[in-house]
């Protein structure tokens, strides 16, 4: 239901500003786009016996194997399980904010067409259900490091504000692929397998180590540093400044432009459907 | 009824929707005229588009009661999207004023697992329901919807009119000022229509505005006292309903009558006659030149 007096003059492409607007109309209703967030979670895996603890599964098993296949060729050095568990958790968020956000209007286009709500309002919600889909995941890596003890700190608390900075850059940027996913439908397919393509170029489940060519794909590929700072923590270690200074630098950006192009063209969405 | 403030104002509303992914290239063989829809802009940029609305005007009064017709595709679902916000105009201007609630369809189920209570909680979430007036609406809709124990059963369950009922009672549950009903009534037996009718005209009572879409004459004689006629986009009249509805579809005629009585309806169709469905009344004498564009008459 629409609060107030509404008058629409014929459409005019706002800017930044309107994008901002819409987001903090849609920012404000928290309570609502964390609740539907957790019943489109609970309701997917509902008839099931285990329930979402498919997701813990599905990654415990995932995890397993990567640890089985390639932890037996590093000879089981530096806690490898739970560096495979803490990165797979992390990307699989990140995957998902790219692939999934991709189809979120036009999953959501029955309400749309029907409801008058700021769009950015659908993004959070599907952001919202990644986010539990991450915190069904997080049970592989805390089993493992409850396993293999990697030294914890006081830095490990850093991994806190690491994994706000990831949420956060999700948030940005789910909308952008939103808008891209419903203007242009190859979108879609095309992140789904680009991220396919980043599982295996992004240091998840290995380490750059000595090797030059490890050593530059990880060091070029900004999703190396939004894994580094929730992941070295997790391991013990302090993120390095630049992979703050990268994470920050891509939230903003992506912050910017999704502002800018969601002003520009977020009435013209519902006409994509 | 003339001394109540205007609530909606639509001033030349236009309507142009892109089409993506077809190139509005025509079919060699050049299709008949298409008697439903809107109008169809080939080749534009690449990209076909159509008008569902072209210039319509009108006010509405708070409280009226106003009734959508016109054949599939004449713009009554997309007027109704313009004025509940979800379209923005391309051309000309709208003003609604007021909270509005729209019930454009029956599918709000978020889910077909999710029960039909845990669905009203969903779409209250959807609307932007505190949870104060979630409680009591909740109350409100096992009240009116009358669904009993299938609200705890998933809505899956459920048939089209148990949707249709359910979806009601909450669109109607917080008291909008403004109303917009697409065609979905028919779903609903007429025990709930009796309610329906009921039910609104309490909100009614309490100077609520009311806008429904429908082909059901039967359905828009209950609900509506004024009527706008939409033809293509355009809005062809609009009056009280006993008016409109007279040009619309003229008196009641035997269908297997076939003396030349009417053979205006014979022209205003390129489709072969099929047999009647008896809860869709089809217009059958419509005049031709109806189709063309017609001086906007403003009965208004």
């Amino acid at each position: 239901m629409s609060d107030q007096t509404s008058t629409a003059a014929s459409f005019n492409p706002g800017g930044i500003g309107a994008g901002a607007a819409d987001f903090l109309k849609a920012w404000k209703r928290w309570p609502d786009w964390l609740m539907l967030g957790w019943y489109d979670f609970s309701i997917k895996h509902r008839r099931t016996l285990i329930g979402p603890f498919w997701e813990t599964l599905q990654v415990g098993i995932w995890v397993g194997a990567l640890v089985l296949i390639f932890g037996a060729m590093r000879g089981g050095q530096d806690y490898y399980p739970v560096y495979v568990a803490a990165g797979v958790t992390v990307w699989n968020f990140i995957s998902s904010n790219l692939t999934r956000a991709t189809a979120v209007f036009s999953k959501n286009s029955n309400f749309i067409l029907n409801v008058d709500n700021p769009l950015m309002f659908y993004v959070l919600r599907q952001v919202a259900y990644n986010v539990f889909r991450m915190a069904f995941q997080l049970p592989v890596y805390i089993v493992c490091a409850l396993w293999f003890q990697p030294p914890f700190g006081l830095v490990t608390l850093m991994a806190i504000p690491g994994l706000i900075a990831v949420i956060l850059t999700g948030v940005f940027i789910a909308p952008l692929m939103g808008l891209i996913g419903a203007r242009y439908r190859d979108f879609g397919q095309a992140m789904s397998t680009v991220t396919r393509f980043l599982f295996f170029t992004t240091p998840i489940f290995w380490s750059p180590g000595n090797n030059a060519i490890k050593t530059a794909a990880a060091a070029y590929n900004p999703f190396s540093y939004f894994i580094a700072v929730v992941r070295e923590p997790l391991m013990g270690n302090m993120p390095s400044l630049l992979a703050w200074v990268v994470v920050l630098t891509c939230a903003l950006a992506s912050l910017l432009v999704t502002l800018w192009l969601f002003g520009r063209y977020q009435r013209n969405i519902v006409f994509w459907l | 009824m003339s001394e109540e403030p205007i609530v909606i104002k639509a001033d030349k509303l236009g309507l142009k929707l892109p089409i993506f992914g077809f190139s509005g290239k025509r079919r060699k063989k050049k299709n008949a005229k298409a008697t439903v829809g809107g109008q169809i802009k080939r080749g534009n940029n690449h990209h076909a588009a159509v008008i569902p609305l072209d210039g319509v005007s009108f006010e509405i009064r708070r409280g009226e009661r106003v009734g959508l017709i016109g054949r599939n595709g004449a713009g009554k679902s997309s007027l109704l999207r313009v004025l509940g916000g979800i379209y923005r105009p391309t051309s000309g201007s709208v003003m609604v004023e007021g909270k509005v609630s729209t019930l454009f369809t029956n599918q709000i189920g978020l889910s077909h697992e999710a029960t039909g209570y845990e669905n009203v909680f969903l779409y209250g979430r959807l609307l932007g329901y505190s949870n104060a007036q979630m409680q009591e609406i909740a109350e409100d809709v096992a009240e009116f919807s009358q669904l009993g124990d299938y609200l705890d059963l998933p809505m899956r369950t459920y048939s089209a009119g148990m949707r249709t009922r359910l979806g009601f009672a909450v669109v109607t549950a917080m008291q909008p000022d403004v109303l917009l009903i697409d065609e979905i009534f028919g779903a609903g037996d007429r025990q709930f229509q009796d309610r329906a009718r009921e039910r609104m005209s309490n909100i009614i009572g309490q100077s609520n505005t009311l806008i429904l879409a429908s082909h059901s004459d039967d359905i828009l004689r209950r609900f509506c006292d004024r009527v706008l006629w939409l033809d293509h986009g355009r809005l062809v009249q609009d009056g009280p309903i006993d008016e409109v509805l007279a040009r619309y579809e003229p008196p009641e005629e035997d269908e297997d009558e076939d003396d030349g009585r009417k053979p205006r309806a014979r022209r205003a169709s390129n489709k072969p006659q099929k047999p009647r469905d008896p809860n869709k009344p089809q217009r059958k004498s419509r005049a031709r030149k109806d189709d063309k564009a017609q001086p906007e008459p403003d009965a208004g």
